[in-house]
């Protein structure tokens, strides 16, 4: 993000206009969406009078950040975009009422549907986009190549209304935010395929999100929007049925009202769940994760967080106790009306800070941690709540040892023994962001020829955001052998549809159909001091310039990698601007994972000449690129298990206590492959390891010898994280 | 604002005297653009319109969710909240200079918006 003054194009990251087209497909808007840093709405603004290189109004197109640029940055055009308001039906909109129906009877959500986006062309080029609605032949889909009208083996009828619920870049709200078209425009790197994105249309967005509201159910949205090109330029367009509105031009609102926090039908489980987590809805009978192109709700990115409110076992992925007992998000965070001010008047202006813990990474407003605490386990079931007191159980089965291990360990470091649904743990951005949008330089799994199908890309295809096939590293699978867990590139997912050719890769490439893991230990602040927790710590893998004291930005990354290609023997490998090369040299089981990735110091040392050369052409006199590994814990503490599968259970210490417990001879994967000469490579200064993360070294796991991946022993991160909250409390 | 707060609640109360409206129903509401203007009324004036299977919609402006809940609801003291500022709150030029630990001096706030 960039500062708001600059003097040059070197400390220009991305600008707030990036930032709602890349990151509002989750946040509400409002905020630093609407507003400038000095308190002014963006779209207010004389464009006249910025100064220039101002962050908050100056940005680089999507074409230069995904395919690299230098050099400065563009005044961003605000008066057309329009600010991004913040949109209350986001959350307020009841998910259950008032849902439209598409032709083919499927529901989908009220807010923010997915629909199908047609597209008419002309001469091969987009002429007109129409959201949801099929104005009949000629028209195709707006996504050419991951997403043609085909592949739904539906025969589409004139004015008719389509859903598409497995594409997670056309929900009616977020196109509108990044609105983009397949077969024209620039190219994806490495692949002579096109898109191309339409312009921004933030003031549109809120309304395009009313498309699956249906209040008098006709069969038709209460709004329907159109993109149609104008004197060269595309214009969004907002229709309103105006049989939805009575003879005041007013309208009834179906509101999940803010006093509703337990409504019996987990509402607000799933309203949280359309940003957070995974969930059932039960309308349309589909999982919200995005099932067919990846889930990429916030906590599953984070923690492999999923509700699963219909569970037909208590070992299903998703299965909580609170949740089973009929608890909802709200149950815990809200934060409740005043005593004494009427539910009427509370409703008005309701703080809207919900009640949280505290975040290991200080990322979220650290002075609302615990300020005043969610209904934790502490507080339900120790203080307050009325939660069965858990004391006497424990000392029954542990005996003496009872106090020493409650005391010292949070309770869901035992009750959330596994996770039962996939996660991240490692973004590898070590060669860029910008090969990253077609899954098709990926052979299929039997072996005869690539993938054929794209799959459709997320949050809006935007650099670093869109289609993150062998840059983002699942750490899900732990490894019987070695109590290692082993990571894998994402586009080798969904082992839950064993027919799907990703799926089929996934087991090829792991062996396993399933997705359990085990969270890591580690030392923070708990809900009631000091603790032993778990969570997941997700890396990043990056560069860093040691002479400007930056983290290199996605555009300057990407200009040093022209992408990544296919020699003749089948290798992969990524090329330089320079013309150097690295391969492919590592992968699963024998099988290559298709992913070129830095190994050797060799590695490094190609890349930090691209990467110089580019920084020289950003104007920096003498840059000195290193690459850059951090990581932050991301805590674990839902998906609560029942007591049999908590750790201990069984009355002895083995679960972590054994010999490959949770805390002997476990070893932790941060980078899938390691580093040939990286201590050699820390001490000249060409990798630099966050201090935090000190304990990360390669790991030899099978014996032989040579490392394997970069890692580290659960009891290194124990002494180590220890260490570290003992020193910052005493600051 | 205050005397549009109490006009509201006032509509409200008598909603529920009136016709009997539970608590827990909202009042029906105009939808707003961007300069308060009634959706729906300035599309019908305007009158472009799309028949669609029989079904007329009008061509209007974008609503405004900040117009349109704003009327009654103070919409600047709830977006105030961490959901809405996503780390605008804390922004600052030399946020990264201050907390050298991250190892980037150009960072601008510990949120969403200045960290990424």
């Amino acid at each position: 993000m960039a500062r708001k003054h600059n003097k040059s194009q070197l400390t220009f990251d991305i600008g707030s206009p990036d930032e709602v087209f890349t990151c509002a497909s989750c946040h509400p808007g409002g905020g630093p969406y609407e507003y400038d840093r000095n308190g002014n709405r963006y779209d207010s603004v004389d464009p006249n009078k910025v100064p220039a290189l101002d962050g908050d109004y100056y940005s680089y197109t999507t074409k230069e950040t995904s395919q690299g640029t230098w050099g400065k940055p563009h005044k961003f055009n605000w008066k057309k975009s329009g600010s991004l308001e913040v949109d209350c039906m986001i959350c307020h909109l009841d998910p259950d009422a008032k849902r439209i129906a598409d032709a083919n009877g499927v529901k989908p959500m009220a807010y923010n549907p997915r629909l199908r986006i047609f597209a008419k062309r002309k001469l091969g080029k987009v002429t007109a986009v129409s959201l949801g609605i099929y104005p009949g032949a000629g028209w195709q889909s707006a996504f050419t190549y991951s997403d043609p009208l085909s592949r739904s083996k539906i025969k589409f009828e004139k004015g008719k209304y389509y859903t598409d619920l497995d594409n997670p870049m056309a929900d009616s709200r977020n196109y509108m935010r990044a609105p983009y078209v397949e077969g024209q425009g620039f190219n994806y790197v490495g692949l002579k395929t096109k898109r191309e994105f339409l312009g921004h249309f933030f003031r549109w967005a809120p309304s395009a999100g009313l498309m699956g509201w249906d209040n008098n159910q006709n069969g038709y949205p209460i709004t329907y929007v159109k993109i149609v090109k104008s004197n060269g330029q595309f214009v969004p367009e907002i229709y309103y049925d105006s049989s939805e509105f009575d003879e005041d031009n007013e309208i009834s609102i179906p509101i999940l009202s803010t006093k509703a926090t337990e409504n019996g039908e987990f509402k607000w489980t799933r309203v949280c769940s359309q940003c957070h987590a995974g969930v059932k809805d039960p309308i349309n009978n589909s999982f919200q994760v995005r099932t067919w192109g990846m889930g990429m709700k916030a906590d599953i990115v984070k923690r492999a967080e999923v509700w699963n409110l219909d569970p037909k076992t208590e070992k299903d992925p998703g299965y909580d106790v609170h949740a089973a007992a009929g608890l909802e998000c709200t149950s815990c965070h809200a934060r409740g009306k005043p005593a004494g001010e009427s539910w009427e008047d509370y409703v008005m202006d309701a703080n809207h800070n919900f009640l949280k813990g505290h975040d290991s990474g200080n990322t979220v407003r650290s002075d609302l941690a615990n300020n005043p605490s969610p209904k934790n386990c502490y507080y339900c079931h120790m203080q307050e709540g009325e939660g069965p007191n858990p004391n006497d159980a424990h000392e029954k089965v542990f005996g003496s040892s009872t106090w020493v291990h409650m005391n010292k360990i949070a309770c869901e470091v035992c009750h959330v023994s596994h996770v039962r649904y996939w996660t991240f743990r490692t973004f590898d951005y070590s060669l860029g962001f910008q090969f990253d949008y077609d899954n098709r330089h990926f052979p299929k799994p039997d072996g005869k020829g690539m993938m054929n199908v794209m799959l459709p890309p997320y949050y809006g295809p935007i650099p670093m955001y869109g289609m993150g096939n062998i840059s983002w590293l699942v750490g899900h699978m732990e490894n019987d052998k070695t109590a290692t867990d082993q990571l894998a590139p994402v586009a080798y997912m969904l082992p839950d549809k064993p027919n799907d050719l990703y799926g089929m890769m996934y087991q090829k490439m792991t062996g396993k159909k399933g997705f359990d893991w085990e969270p890591v230990l580690y030392y923070f602040v708990g809900s009631h001091g000091k603790q032993i927790m778990i969570g997941n710590p997700i890396t990043v893998v990056t560069w860093r310039d040691k002479t400007m004291g930056k983290i290199l930005y996605p555009r300057e990354i990407n200009a040093a990698v022209k992408g990544i290609f296919q020699d003749r023997n089948g290798r992969k490998y990524a090329e330089f601007i320079t013309g150097d090369r690295i391969y492919d040299k590592t992968g699963f089981m024998g099988h290559p994972d298709m992913k070129p990735e830095i190994s050797t110091l060799s590695d490094i040392r190609k890349m930090r000449k691209a990467l110089i050369f580019v920084l020289k052409k950003e104007g920096e006199s003498n840059p000195n690129p290193q690459l850059y590994i951090a990581a932050h814990y991301f805590k674990v503490s839902h998906n609560v298990l029942p007591a049999d599968q908590a750790l201990g259970s069984n009355g002895t210490c083995t679960a972590c206590h054994g010999e490959n417990g949770r805390i002997e001879n476990r070893v932790i994967t941060f980078m899938p492959n390691s580093i040939q000469g990286f201590y050699q490579g820390v001490k000249e200064g060409l990798i630099l390891i966050d201090p935090e993360i000190s304990y990360v070294k390669p790991v030899d796991l099978d014996g032989d010898g040579q490392p394997d991946v970069l890692g580290a022993t659960e009891k290194s991160i124990l002494k180590t994280t220890r260490a570290h909250l003992e020193h910052e409390s005493k600051k | 604002m205050k005397a549009l707060k109490v006009w509201c609640l006032a509509m409200f109360a008598v909603l529920i005297f009136a016709f009997g409206v539970s608590a827990s129903e909202h009042p029906k509401i105009p939808l707003l653009d961007e300069q308060g203007n009634n959706v729906i009324e300035m599309a019908k004036k305007n009158g472009q319109k799309l028949v669609i299977n029989g079904v007329t919609y009008y061509k209007g402006a974008p609503y405004s969710s900040e117009q349109t809940c704003g009327a009654c609801h103070d919409v600047d003291a709830i977006t105030k909240a961490y959901h809405f500022q996503i780390g605008a709150t804390e922004v600052s030029d030399d946020w990264g200079k201050k907390h050298p630990k991250y190892h980037d001096k150009y960072l601008t706030s510990p949120g969403q918006f200045g960290f990424w």
